[in-house]
């Protein structure tokens, strides 16, 4: 409240009252005539609209999403507890809508726009939180790349700007943190992050948003957040809120990163409105446009045509499997939308390998398009290195006489594999990826074994830090490996190798 | 005592001084020589002996030397050590003041944010109970103050004339 | 047959509420059956319920909309 000297209020007042126009109100009305599990029918209001934004006495939000001739049910944004029989209803003339611009950033807002964390917040202009997509004229291919900081991820299954790749995984294997070191990563990369929380525990969410906080990313980042507690009215729309928020950067010509955390509890969310509105369910229990709910909401995202302002939206939906099963109702419906997965076991977390991507079964479908030329120079190879290493891995634990070719390429797979175990909240710059990567065609990693690969680890990176910092400036700046400092590099780890 | 020496005690002592002659050319070339030879290499092997043993106590003296060199040099570069730990304790204790410092002023100034915001809140809520009031009063007093006249002014902007 | 309730406080004059009703009819239409409720909790003005379509001329709601508007930053 800049414009409020403490001491100038009266002024600030009359000021205030001078400007006050009288103006007619003019609405709609109805009574309510049902309550019952966050569902009101309504009675009366002429003219009432699917979607429309409904006022009951006593401030609470719904919306009518069940219309009939008498009147209209629908679902409250807050709880039940205040609204009675009999009530009157106003019917807003809008839709749902959310606080866009450049205020928003570094907020925590719910998904009809009020402010979570505490602070006084203004909108400067409001986007409706159904959209449609860009249509096939508005895009162009995706060309850039959304570096994670993941080596995993950006050496074998690249994603690219304006593409969406979906997170998927039983609970607790590293979906969130996968998501949220990529907004850490974005920090130095110019592309702006939202990050939708759905359905989680309130916890999580604190927890979540202190990381991005630590990180420096909540200059950049909005957080839109229908916590468990909140009704399945909010957490349905949640996402769409949140994709709101990033489209308008998007138009602006920004690129944006927007994560859903997750949709399959938005499906579940989006379920309970169904049955409580009596509208027929389908397989599992879900509505019959359980798949539309989500494909219009990932469609969204785009890499828009230059004429557009060429801005991009990709988006990293998270999809949490029982039991390792891909084939249920709403993950194949998510896969089949999405542009590739990044697939989480919880077998490869429990024995270490963390972030426990499977690398066989995941994929982007936009690919190497999406890869750095530095990159593109040294991942050639990578996945097919390590399904051999796996299948010989098989092998090998049977019988332990290996012929020595056998035996070094399960030196050298063991040590890829290592390679690509990387800490929480510690994403890796492009140059180190290239480097480390190239380090590894060197065979500098064949051979350390599991226990003292960390130290070794350790000491190759400080190593990396002090003799090779001009080398990582090349490859930063330029998104090249060129072939003199190529050659450069692999001096310098010969003579590193030779040593250690 | 003539036939004493008959001829075979002459055969005899002949036999035997030959033999003793054989006896003593024999024990020579076999006997003396050899032990002649044994004991020049037994010299030989003595004076050897001392020898090496003198070479090995001058090297010794000599590794002895170099130890007690080295040892010295130690002592230098210990206290060469030290001296280099204390300089970097100096520096680091100064480092530490300057970071705490600089951690104060941090605090400091969240704390100087927090009382303005607290501040502002507190603006922001007198400013709301005065509008409260006032709308309050204004309720009460209008009540009163409407006439039908203003009523059908009212009415008339609403419609238009 | 539409039905409308006027509400006003009881400072407005029966004349007033009939010049009022005669507008109504002039803007919306002959067919319409009106009902007069008097709340002086209104202060002032009225307000029209035209089958579920409110049109809220009551100096109570202004003086609301003005005390959010003054609460606004």
């Amino acid at each position: 409240m800049s414009q409020v000297p403490e001491l100038n209020i009266s002024a600030f007042l009359k000021q205030k009252i001078e400007d006050f126009a009288v103006a007619p109100v003019a609405f709609v009305k109805g009574t309510v005539s049902t309550v019952g599990d966050g569902v009101v029918r309504v009675s009366g209001l002429p003219g009432r609209l699917y979607g429309e934004l409904l006022e009951f006495d006593g401030g609470v939000v719904g919306m009518a999403l069940d219309l009939d001739e008498n009147g209209a049910g629908a679902v409250l944004f807050d709880s039940a507890d205040v609204v009675r029989v009999g009530d009157g209803v106003r019917g807003t003339g809008a839709v749902a809508e959310i606080p866009v611009g450049e205020n928003v950033l570094g907020r925590v807002l719910d998904p009809i726009g009020r402010a979570l964390d505490g602070a006084p917040f203004t909108p400067e202009k409001f986007y409706p939180v159904e959209r449609p997509a860009p249509s096939v004229t508005d895009r162009r291919p995706v060309d850039k790349p959304l570096q994670t900081g993941i080596l995993a991820i950006d050496s074998m299954i690249p994603i690219g700007r304006g593409q969406r790749e979906l997170i998927i995984g039983d609970r607790q294997t590293g979906k969130t943190t996968i998501a949220v070191d990529s907004i850490l990563n974005q920090r130095d990369q110019g592309v702006l992050c939202v990050y939708c929380a759905v359905g989680q525990k309130a916890s999580t969410v604190a927890q979540v948003i202190k990381t991005l906080e630590a990180g420096g990313a909540m200059a950049y980042t909005t957080v839109v957040a229908a916590t468990a507690a909140d009704s399945p009215a909010m957490q349905y729309l949640a996402p769409y809120s949140a994709c709101s928020v990033a489209e308008y950067f998007m138009e602006q010509g920004r690129d944006v990163l927007i994560v859903y955390d997750d949709l399959s509890k938005h499906a579940v969310a989006y379920r309970t409105i169904s049955l409580l509105l009596h509208r027929p369910p389908g397989r599992e229990a879900y509505p019959g446009d359980v798949f539309y709910l989500h494909s219009r909401l990932l469609e969204r995202s785009a890499c828009l045509a230059r004429r557009k302002g060429g801005g991009s939206l990709t988006a990293l939906p998270i999809v949490e499997t029982m039991e390792n099963n891909i084939s249920a109702f709403i993950p194949t419906n998510v896969i089949s939308i999405t542009d590739g997965q990044i697939y989480l076991e919880s077998e490869l977390f429990h024995s270490g390998v963390r972030p426990a991507v499977n690398t066989g079964l995941s994929v982007s479908r936009v690919g190497r398009a999406a890869q750095t030329a530095a990159m593109k120079k040294v991942s050639g190879t990578l996945r097919i290195d390590l399904s051999q290493y796996r299948e010989m891995a098989v092998f090998a634990r049977f019988g332990s006489d290996v012929d020595p070719a056998t035996k070094k390429l399960l030196d050298k797979g063991e040590g890829l594999v290592n390679l690509f175990k990387q800490g929480k909240s510690s994403p890796y710059p492009l140059s180190r990826q290239v480097l480390l990567l190239l380090a590894y065609s060197l065979d500098l990693f064949t051979g350390v074994g599991e226990k003292a690969f960390p130290e070794y680890l350790a000491r190759f990176l400080d190593f990396l830090g002090e003799h090779c910092a001009d080398l990582c400036r090349i490859i930063d700046e330029t998104g090249d490996l060129p072939d003199d400092v190529r050659a450069k590099a692999e001096e310098r780890f010969k003579a590193f190798g030779a040593k250690a | 005592m003539a036939d004493l020496l008959s001829k075979d005690m002459l055969a005899d002592l002949i036999i035997n001084i030959a033999n003793i002659l054989i006896l003593f050319f024999v024990t020579r070339k076999l006997l003396y020589k050899p032990v002649k030879k044994y004991l020049a290499q037994r010299k030989e092997r003595t004076t050897a002996a001392v020898k090496e043993a003198e070479d090995a106590q001058a090297r010794a003296d000599a590794e002895k030397a170099k130890y007690e060199a080295l040892l010295a040099d130690a002592e230098a570069e210990k206290a060469k050590v030290l001296a280099a730990a204390s300089e970097q304790a100096r520096r680091n204790a100064a480092d530490i003041t300057v970071k705490a410092q600089k951690q104060a002023e941090v605090i400091l100034a969240e704390a100087e944010a927090d009382a303005q915001a607290v501040r502002d809140k507190a603006a922001r809520d007198s400013k709301d109970a005065i509008t409260d009031i006032a709308l309050e009063i204004s309720g009460k007093l209008m009540g009163r103050a409407v006439t039908d006249a203003d009523n059908r002014r009212i009415v008339d902007s609403f419609f238009g004339e | 047959m539409r039905n409308c309730t006027v509400t006003a406080a009881s400072n407005m004059s029966g004349e007033t509420y009939e010049y009022l009703c005669e507008k109504v009819r002039k803007r919306f239409g002959d067919d319409i059956a009106f009902t007069r409720v008097t709340d002086d909790a209104v202060i002032g003005g009225f307000m029209l319920d035209l089958n579920g379509h409110i049109f809220d001329l009551t100096l109570a709601t202004q003086l609301k909309a003005m005390g959010k508007h003054l609460r606004e930053e």
